[in-house]
């Protein structure tokens, strides 16, 4: 996934659409927003971004699940079955974005990229709503995907590199 | 002459007869559905017995377009096998929302699941001397409204009812009003909103500027907002275009004291001085026209009095206006070629709630001079001419002719276009000079004590009114003063009018109750008809369900309602011409000369000023910050504030303080402040602070909508501040009676100033 920060206006309707469309109960968030502000008025920057689970190629949360609930599936994205899940909560502390939550049931819950949209051939909700249409979507192993260009043509950072776990939700600056 | 008029803002309270009920506050006979409420949220639960959440439920698609703000996107109602709403989608063919609707589109079916809703009809009544509401049915609360308003009609005439309204219900109820002969209606969109911008294009063009804006920000080279913050209010549309515009490496130039987040998308912002737009509006001109840089084809071929303009803005020079905006003349110039660099692409945009300082009218007026210099007016990346298609009136007796209404009441303002809901709050104040009494209130749509400033006149007026009937879907605080509260049903529960869409090509869409009516809601179109048939004007309402309505004018337009409940959004080609000036062609503007007229006759010989100055507002006193407000782009006005899915993404507005004042008053981050105005008014509730460079110093701000004083809103009551309970200086604009609100200026109290009083 790739957010454009120069785009969004942190309006949250990435936060709402995936609230009603993965029935996350009011209260709890799969996705959100962060704002950053910089300098001295009237010398000021703005960072407003969505934030996720990165879907990390290396992911400290798949490797603590002591029972294999959080595991990762063909094409990359971490998922939860959550029947296997405990709701140990040892996945919530490994992760360095905060991307992990209890669901009121019990189980630990997460941005899915909504895959259960992906195999229809639709995009993630977030990324269908935006009106500032700042999240793109695709396969980063395709060098002539929209997501593949906008990597090559402008700069980008990541969330937290330094934790080594290789996030896969990069974000254009 | 002293162009501004300062409202009186000394009014002695009597003892109310009207004593402000909250909701929650009911004795006997009180709404107590909260068992239905528990129903609700159990036939909603969102997980099956084994806790997984059901994502591969089949889904039903049913049309209809978004009432949580004016924009009115089309979308789709996602409706599941248990007849539960579980998602709301943009329909990708409408032209407001091209698929995706906004947060509070997104979150909307909050606004049916709010279990705070309105449930059943409430009549205001004395129990133990002290006055309360107590459960009515339907026809109890019609036949007192009808006996009412027919007293009312009977012993002063059917123009002393006036209707106060906002958004879908008000058209019905227009049509009502107009059955029995009364044309005393305004709203607060018109004066306390985007009506000075609509007069002073309507005066340099000859058309208002109208919604959504004919601003053609995708294709534009150069958007100019003037105080404007896209992306923090949610018009749909126009916050994909300047997304748009960013990807297309537009110039963006914000002017705003406050870093706003289109502020942070821009090459330049501009911090001005709060107040002072206009000497940069000025100054601009002045750089086009000096520097030879403005539109001379264009100028020659379709303005008038441009000579008159140039000699005007002579001594109006960057310098000049450096002193008064604090931008520096570099940026000034800087800017003005950036405009002039990418013209005729250029929006600098008409703004939209533009009540600020009272001589609105002509910053309107300054703004679309700068766009005719630019050549913009009806050019691509400019404005486009708009077109959108009639809908023919289904059949109905001709309306008789009141005596007077809302022109006559708003006479004193010559150049307003709609009705002036302040001066229809005055003339509702008993006064022997009044030619215009008005008695008797219909408010609809509107939270009018969050949305008209001046609490002490509206309260006067409200004490003084014979009969007072609230329309609304929740328990907003207006409720509270009325004789009668009707509770509307959800756009997601009824048929309303058929939406034509002022656009870039014509379009209509449809409103199909996706839900049967919750509670016992009604909508406002059947409670239309049921109290013209207590006033004698049945004949006005000849059909049992607004379905019958729109599928006669769907068949006149050429389609029909099962077509449009599988396509909810039709297009329609352009009839009006070309989307843009033919420059082969002459074209005649729709204005007295047929001109873009830089330099205003009708100004002039109204004995205002032809073509726009630069005058000095107050400033701040010392100790007082200047009160700014805005939009959050989750919330509409005060009417999402208790919205479960918008509240969860924002539950309270904070007050943006700069770091600096913050250091003066030892303000800490989060620390609850009060509220104090000029005025001596205190805010009823405090506010968390919020520390940011993002602000001026000299000013403070705060998210318009929030610091609800009604308990029966659970999630909103209390939680931050109301701005326009804070806005009792109000500087009206003498041309078409636009309410100046900010000029306000608040102290932070660190201390509960109502901790020794009885409230």
């Amino acid at each position: 996934m790739v957010i454009d920060t120069l785009k969004c206006v942190g309006c949250s309707d990435c936060v709402v659409a995936c609230q009603t469309e993965n029935d996350v109960p009011i209260g709890y968030c799969r996705d959100w927003i962060t704002e950053t502000v910089n300098g001295e008025y009237p010398n000021v920057e703005l960072e407003l971004k969505s934030e996720r689970c990165n879907h990390c190629e290396n992911a400290p949360c798949v490797r603590c699940c002591p029972t294999g609930a959080s595991h990762k599936i063909e094409g990359g994205i971490v998922l939860v079955t959550y029947n296997d899940c405990i709701g140990c909560g040892a996945c919530i502390e490994s992760c360095p974005y905060d991307a992990r939550f209890q669901h009121p049931d019990g189980y630990i819950d997460k941005c899915t990229f909504c895959h259960h949209r992906l195999e229809k051939g639709q995009q993630p909700a977030c990324v269908d709503v935006c009106p500032t249409k700042c999240m793109y979507f695709g396969d980063l192993d395709n060098p002539y995907s929209v997501v593949s260009k906008l990597l090559k043509t402008r700069n980008y950072k990541l969330l937290a590199p330094e934790a080594g776990t290789k996030p896969h939700v990069y974000y254009l600056i | 002459m002293n162009k501004f008029m300062v409202a009186n803002r000394t009014i002695n309270m009597g003892t109310s007869r009207r004593k402000f009920i909250k909701i929650s506050a009911l004795g006997i006979g009180s709404v107590t559905a909260t068992s239905g409420a528990l129903n609700l949220m159990a036939s909603n639960s969102y997980f099956n017995e084994t806790n997984v959440p059901i994502l591969s439920k089949k889904f039903q698609k049913i049309p209809t377009y978004c009432e949580v703000c004016f924009w009115k996107c089309a979308g789709w109602a996602f409706v599941d096998e248990n007849n539960s709403i579980q998602k709301m989608i943009g329909n990708q063919e409408d032209s407001h929302c091209f698929g995706r609707l906004c947060p509070r589109g997104t979150g909307g079916v909050g606004m049916y699941n709010d279990e705070d809703r309105l449930k059943t009809p409430l009549i205001r009544t004395t129990i133990n001397g002290e006055e309360t509401f107590r459960e009515a049915s339907w026809d109890e609360a019609l036949d007192l409204i009808g006996e009412k308003f027919n007293e009312v009609k009977n012993s002063y005439g059917p123009e002393s009812i006036a209707l106060l309204k906002h958004g879908s219900p008000g058209k019905h109820l227009e049509h009502l009003f107009h059955s029995f002969g009364s044309d005393t209606i305004a709203e607060p969109a018109y004066s306390q909103c985007r009506g000075p911008r609509e007069t002073g294009f309507r005066l340099t063009y000859g058309s208002w500027v109208g919604s959504p804006e004919p601003t053609d920000i995708r294709d534009t080279k150069c958007l100019v907002l003037i105080g404007s913050h896209i992306g923090e209010n949610m018009h749909n549309s126009q916050v994909q275009e300047m997304s748009d515009a960013i990807d297309n490496g537009a110039t963006i130039i914000t002017v705003d004291p406050r870093f706003s987040t289109a502020a942070s998308k821009s090459s330049y912002w501009l911090a001005i001085k709060p107040a002072t737009d206009m000497a940069l509006l000025l100054a601009w001109m002045h750089v086009l026209i000096y520097e030879n840089i403005y539109d001379k084809e264009y100028v020659e071929k379709y303005t008038l009095g441009f000579d008159k303009l140039k000699d005007h803005v002579r001594t109006f020079t960057p310098e000049w206006a450096y002193g008064i905006t604090t931008i520096k003349p570099d940026v000034i110039r800087k800017t003005a070629r950036a405009m002039a660099n990418a013209a005729p692409s250029v929006v600098v945009h008409p703004g939209r709630h533009v009540t600020w300082y009272g001589d609105d009218t002509q910053r309107a007026r300054a703004i679309a001079i700068l766009n005719g210099l630019l050549g913009s007016w009806g050019r691509k990346g400019g404005f486009y001419f708009k077109e959108s298609i009639k809908v023919p009136d289904y059949p109905h007796p001709e309306y008789p002719h009141p005596k007077w209404g809302w022109r006559e009441i708003g006479a004193k303002y010559p150049l307003a276009q709609m009705g002036n809901t302040v001066e229809v709050i005055r003339a509702s104040i008993p006064n022997e000079e009044n030619k215009y009494p008005v008695k008797a209130w219909m408010v609809a749509g509107t939270n009018i004590t969050k949305s008209i400033p001046n609490r002490l006149l509206l309260e006067k007026a409200m004490d003084a009114l014979e009969f007072m009937v609230v329309v609304d879907t929740m328990p907003m605080d207006v409720t509270g003063y009325a004789d009668v509260v009707l509770p509307e049903c959800t756009y997601l529960e009824r048929f309303d009018d058929i939406r034509s869409a002022t656009n870039r090509a014509p379009s209509i869409a449809v409103r199909v109750p996706v839900v049967e009516a919750k509670y016992n809601s009604k909508p406002a179109w059947w409670m239309a008809k049921e109290i013209g048939e207590r006033m004698g004007t049945g004949a006005y309402f000849n059909y049992n369900d607004y379905k019958e309505v729109i599928e006669w004018q769907l068949n006149e337009m050429g389609t029909s309602l099962n077509e449009m409940i599988n396509i909810g959004v039709k297009n329609y080609p352009r009839k009006s011409g070309p989307l843009f000036l033919d420059e082969n062609s002459s074209y005649k503007f729709p204005t007295p000369s047929g001109k873009i007229e830089l330099y205003s006759q009708e100004l002039k010989d109204l004995g205002f000023d032809a073509l726009p100055v630069y005058n000095k507002h107050p400033e701040p006193p010392q100790g007082f910050y200047r009160l700014n407000y805005g939009r959050a782009p989750m919330h509409t006005f005060s009417r999402t504030a208790n919205n479960p899915n918008l509240n969860d993404l924002k539950n309270e507005n904070t007050l943006w303080v700069n770091p600096k004042v913050a250091r003066i008053l030892e303000l800490k981050k989060g620390q609850h402040v009060w509220l104090k105005n000029q005025d001596n008014i205190l805010s009823e509730f405090s506010i968390k602070v919020r520390i940011t460079e993002r602000v001026r110093w000299d000013s403070v701000y705060m998210v318009h909508g929030f610091g609800h004083n009604n308990k029966k809103l659970s999630r909103a009551y209390s939680k931050g501040i109301n701005d326009t309970q804070l806005i009792s200086q109000i500087v009206e604009d003498p041309i078409m009676g636009g309410t100046g609100m900010r000029g306000n200026f608040v102290t932070i109290l660190t201390e509960n100033p109502h901790k020794n009083m009885t409230i």
